[in-house]
């Protein structure tokens, strides 16, 4: 239930040292680096020198990129086989090393690989410009003459050209009519347009060219071709078969490269693990001889930072500090193993503020509980259970993932639980006796079971809110803003009882009277302080009373709250029911002899749907709960996550980062 | 058949009939939303879908409450119970909620879904975040589905 102390770090040593101990602090992942600089007057900034710093980086970067456009080249032809369990490649930091010395030749393959696009990228356009000589020649593939004879002779004129079809018939009269001498041929047309070959007198020129305008007459541009039109088809489609060929070879030869694919990625991340060592210098200051480096660290390691320092070097001067009064600092968490995966839930919604609490533990059993009732089937439960139990032993995963297949693997139990609490193993599929009871025979019970719920986890809220004052030392506001309230509603609740059992689940309960009537007398003793203390910060006599009778108007809130939560019971009820329609539908069909063919698919697809739609429901509406009723309370947010410096890879990953 | 049934049955319509409306248009603006996404980036299709599942239950809840009008009536056995005409549009009435409120809720979440594709879209490590706000606006959707299935559990038949 706590955030890690952190202390401040400054670190100084020789230059010489500088990149041991930079390699150090990457391996351990436990220091987040500061930028010294901010600290500095300009006069000492105005001394550091940060161009050998540049100049690095920006080689890393290009051989990095290089890297990278030569993976994604050879993704295009070889996809990267990705099975949901295999994941990157798990590799030694020897491996690194070896891929490093081969950086070299993988630029040499690098370069052939842009080559290779290059080419590929001119024979596109020239395959284009082929494609459109052909589709422009095929129309007069008929015509069995070399264009090149296709010439006006010295009194007569030949030419191609096209018009639409629908214009040649009263092309063709008008020429008759106007008498004019002239050769009309239709070499071929399409559905459009008609491809002609058309000989007349050069003195017919005049009279026959606005005709010829008239009747939407183009001259075909083929000036460029000399052979017969069969003859250029037949050459295009030789060079685009020699095309084919040298693509081919292309293609042949870059997934003969895939075989480097392996290496390219070790030199990929070797550059990047570089790349972030020299990148975090930025953050350091340097002089010739020395540099400094400031961070935070979790208080708990600092001897074994200390340790690992003096392991390199004796010629270093290491301070730790705690921030000052009210300094922030970066916020980490520190929980067992099973509370481990709820930290995202908090991650999800914000780092709280340094100085606050951790609110997981508080979350853990709540979420776990929620999660369990909305799903609310036993078989539901081991599903889930198994399959992220089995994705947990099965893949590696790391950060959120992790700790999100984690806490499935874990709600699953819950669910589990929950399920055979109310009966329900794929819904009423096997009719199995519920061990408490089935919320679909008595869903006001079910309801009240999700209040009573409601009504603890706000209360625990305010009690979070109550021991943050305390441990601020505010333990009259504590008394006065939060225990009063936590007498209201939980002395309300069990004053209410009695009542509340009688009308909705219709069982007196006259045992409870008792209860109930001292549950009345701390509800009242609440309201007197709330109505006393709530103005105090008021100096009108008036604004005081005012204010007191104002916070009641609270109360709606909290009722509101507090019925947020028959969402328990709604969506534990959908589940269920859409388990049985499914089991219905399956049941219409026939569950025997050769019905099963049809009703299990039913049954199997049906249930996973069911599964899915509710796991999603259950997932965002507990998680809901926490982040509106519950964190609503007192939960501060504002924190910065606490982010080591760490080693980073793109497309490996390491089996041990302490040899990197 | 009696004029009682029918009512009961215009019930059943109303509840799943609305807010199944209701979440297609939710899920299709959150789809057309989505698709925009993965056009862009495909690796996003998985945190998109999601997303616009979310106005889909509303459809689910008019369903729910559909089915529990039929058993309580009897539909999947072999007949039907006469109902007074009051009794059917107390069923009528009982689907009123699920069915209004889903149909609109399903609407404005598609859009509250709409804008969270947005979230993913420039900041895809978001999503815990992003799925929110969408949820907020179920709610009513879950207290309407509370309200219908109290309501059609309390009719006697």
């Amino acid at each position: 239930m706590a955030i890690v102390k952190m202390k401040k770090l400054a670190l100084a040593g020789l230059i010489s040292d500088e990149q041991a101990v930079v390699q150090t602090l990457h391996r351990m992942s436990l220091v987040e680096i500061t930028d010294v600089k901010e600290q500095l007057s300009d006069e000492q900034q105005s001394i550091i020198d940060m161009q050998q710093v540049q100049d690095k980086l920006e080689q890393l970067d290009n051989d990095i990129s290089r890297m990278k456009y030569t993976l994604d080249f050879l993704e295009r032809f070889v996809p990267d086989k990705k099975g949901m369990f295999t994941g990157k490649p798990l590799v030694k930091a020897d491996d690194y090393k070896t891929a490093a010395q081969k950086l070299d030749e993988l630029i040499k393959i690098y370069e052939t690989c842009r080559d290779f696009d290059e080419e590929l990228t001119s024979i596109k356009g020239q395959r284009m410009r082929i494609n459109n000589a052909i589709s422009q020649m095929s129309p007069w593939v008929a015509l069995d003459t070399p264009l090149s004879e296709v010439r006006d002779t010295r009194f007569v004129r030949l030419v191609l050209g096209t018009m639409p079809v629908v214009l040649l018939d009263g092309f063709k009269k008008a020429v008759e009519e106007d008498g004019i001498g002239c050769y009309i041929h239709n070499i071929s047309q399409d559905r459009n347009t008609a491809y002609l070959f058309m000989a007349f007198h050069k003195n017919d020129q005049e009279i026959l060219e606005p005709i010829l305008r008239q009747y939407e007459w183009n001259d075909a541009d083929l000036a460029e071709y000399s052979l017969k039109p069969a003859q250029h088809i037949e050459q295009c489609q030789h060079e685009l078969e020699k095309l084919e060929r040298s693509e081919n070879e292309i293609i042949r030869q870059s997934v003969e490269l895939t075989k480097y694919r392996l290496d390219l990625k070790l030199a990929n991340d070797y550059l990047m693990i570089q790349k972030q060592r020299v990148e975090v210098l930025s953050d350091f200051a340097a002089t010739r001889q020395t540099f400094i480096l400031t961070g935070w660290v979790p208080a708990e390691r600092t001897d074994e930072l200390q340790g690992r320092v003096s392991s390199i070097t004796d010629a270093y001067w290491l301070d730790f500090e705690d921030p000052v009064e009210g300094e922030p600092f970066p916020v980490a968490f520190k929980n067992n193993k099973l509370l481990r995966p709820f930290e995202m839930l908090t991650e999800m919604y914000s780092m709280p503020a340094p100085y606050s609490i951790d609110p997981t533990p508080a979350v853990a059993p709540f979420y776990f509980i929620f999660f369990g009732i909305m799903v609310g089937d036993a078989a539901y439960g081991i599903l889930i259970s198994v399959a992220f139990f089995a994705a947990m032993h099965f893949m590696r995963t790391k950060g959120m993932g992790q700790k999100l297949i984690m806490l499935l693997a874990l709600c699953g139990i819950s669910t589990a639980f929950w399920g055979a609490m109310f009966g329900s193993w794929f819904g009423d599929l096997f009719h199995i006796k519920p061990l408490w009871f089935n919320p679909m025979e008595q869903p006001m019970l079910m309801m009240v079971v999700s209040l009573i719920f409601g009504v603890v986890h706000i209360l625990v809220g305010i009690g979070l809110k109550a021991y943050m004052s305390v441990k601020d030392g505010h333990v009259a506001d504590a008394i006065f803003d939060q225990v009063s309230w936590m007498m209201v509603l939980g002395g309300a609740s069990v004053w209410l009882a009695p009542l509340l059992s009688n009308m909705l689940l219709s069982t007196p309960a006259p045992q409870l009277e008792g209860a109930a009537q001292i549950g009345l007398y701390v509800a009242v003793a609440g309201v007197v302080i709330l109505l006393v203390t709530q103005g105090r910060s008021q100096k009108n006599i008036f604004m005081k009373v005012f204010s007191g009778v104002g916070s009641l108007y609270n109360i709606t809130g909290f009722l509101s709250d507090i019925l947020s939560y028959s969402r328990l019971f709604a969506l534990g009820l959908a589940s269920g029911m859409i388990a049985t329609v499914i089991n219905i539908l399956a049941g219409l069909v026939g569950m025997s002899g050769i019905n099963l063919i049809i009703s299990i698919p039913i049954l199997i697809i049906g249930h996973l749907f069911n599964l899915a739609i509710n796991g999603l429901g259950a997932y965002v509406h507990s998680s809901r709960l926490q982040y509106i009723e519950f964190f609503g309370k007192f939960f501060e947010s504002g924190g910065k996550a606490f982010r080591p410096f760490h080693i980073e890879t793109k497309y490996t990953d390491i089996e041990n980062e302490e040899a990197v | 058949m009696e004029l009682g049934q029918f009512f009961a049955f215009a019930g059943i319509a109303v509840a799943t009939l609305l807010a199944g409306i209701g979440s297609a248009m939710g899920t299709s603006l959150a789809g057309q939303a989505a698709a925009g996404v993965v056009t862009e980036d495909p690796d996003k299709f998985g945190q998109t879908l999601v997303l616009q599942a979310l106005p889909g239950t509303q459809g689910i809840y008019g369903l729910i409450i559909g089915v529990i009008m039929m058993s309580q009536l009897g539909v999947f056995g072999a007949n039907i119970p006469d109902l007074t005409v009051q009794q059917g549009l107390m069923y009528l009435a009982a689907g009123c909620p699920v069915g209004i409120v889903g149909l609109i809720s399903g609407i404005y979440q598609g859009r509250a879904a709409v804008a969270s594709i947005g979230i993913i879209a420039k900041q895809p490590g978001q999503l815990g975040k992003a799925i929110i706000f969408p949820a907020i606006v179920e709610t009513y959707a879950i207290l309407s589905l509370i309200v219908s299935l109290l309501m059609t559990l309390g009719i006697r038949v």
